[in-house]
């Protein structure tokens, strides 16, 4: 889980690496031709201003083809470094064009709770936190303190996690 | 596809407001993680969405309050085996959670549902 960020830095770090909004690092190195051909066109797309619908029809559905001709499943395919970089590519766009916002803890916890847990009852039963608590964070009206979150956390074998931004990165150079 | 292929698929679309219900949430936009959630899900169950351009602005009478509201929202169109249109209804109510949403305009086959959240 990463901390919140102010608003989207560069991509490329280098050459053959993509940072994603949330700072996460994508190594392109290891992308065999195709792939990296299919990045190379989803970033000129993104820097020539595609809009944020046609990016996403076109990205995802030229990865659907060049993963299911592969034969690789869907479950497989959405946590290739393509699909996280279309799918961050889209985010930037929608961000930059206001219909969309910078992500804090509280979307990566909303997430969590959707994917890992029955309900939102069963999260709380599980971290201790109380409903009426979790309704007012998850609707973006309240934070938890850093106590909180990293004791409700760490009941569930999560943890907080510092990571370095573009502008802190920039700033050491 | 064949053109004389017979499919059965059912043309299911769906709104999606940009924005959160103001009486659910703080009325921002989503977060990348929202969108990013909802298209894994369509990836994985559905195989496949498409996105109509821009945004569609439309306005309702809140239930609740019963003031007009206006919103944007995206549209996507996704073609549903018959017998999974029910997953599509299951995953239109964790997307009511997921967007802080009261309901999700959804129509099958041209026939319009208002699929309501939860209560969890």
């Amino acid at each position: 889980m990463s901390g919140q960020t102010t608003s989207p830095g560069p991509y490329l770090a280098e050459p053959d690496l993509y940072v994603d909004l949330r700072g996460r690092s994508i190594p392109l190195a290891d992308l065999d031709a195709e792939e990296r051909a299919l990045v190379d066109d989803l970033i000129r797309r993104f820097e020539a201003g595609a809009g944020w619908n046609e990016f996403e029809n076109h990205a995802f559905g030229r990865i659907a083809a060049l993963y299911d001709g592969r034969g690789v499943a869907r479950a497989e395919s959405l946590k290739t470094a393509v699909y996280r970089i279309a799918q961050d590519l889209g985010g930037r766009i929608g961000i930059k064009a206001g219909y969309v916002r910078m992500p804090d803890y509280r979307d990566e916890l909303a997430v969590l709770i959707q994917r890992q847990f029955k309900s939102r009852r069963e999260f709380c039963r599980r971290t201790g936190l109380s409903e009426d608590m979790l309704s007012h964070v998850l609707a973006r009206r309240k934070h938890l303190s850093m106590e909180s979150l990293t004791d409700a956390l760490g009941r569930i074998g999560y943890t907080l996690q510092i990571t370095p931004t573009h502008a802190a990165e920039a700033a050491e150079h | 596809m064949s053109p004389r292929k017979k499919s059965n698929h059912v043309e299911c679309g769906f709104l999606v407001p940009i924005r959160g219900d103001a009486a659910l949430s703080d009325g921002s936009v989503h977060a990348p993680e929202q969108w990013e959630w909802l298209r894994a899900e369509i990836w994985s169950q559905f195989g496949g969405v498409t996105e109509s351009p821009g945004l569609h602005v439309g306005f309702y009478q809140d239930p609740d309050t019963e003031e007009m509201v206006t919103d944007e929202s995206r549209r996507f169109t996704v073609a549903v085996q018959e017998h999974e249109v029910d997953n599509l209804r299951d995953l239109m109510r964790e997307a009511c959670v997921m967007f802080c949403q009261k309901c999700i305009y959804l129509s099958i086959a041209g026939r319009v549902e208002f699929i309501e959240r939860s209560n969890d």
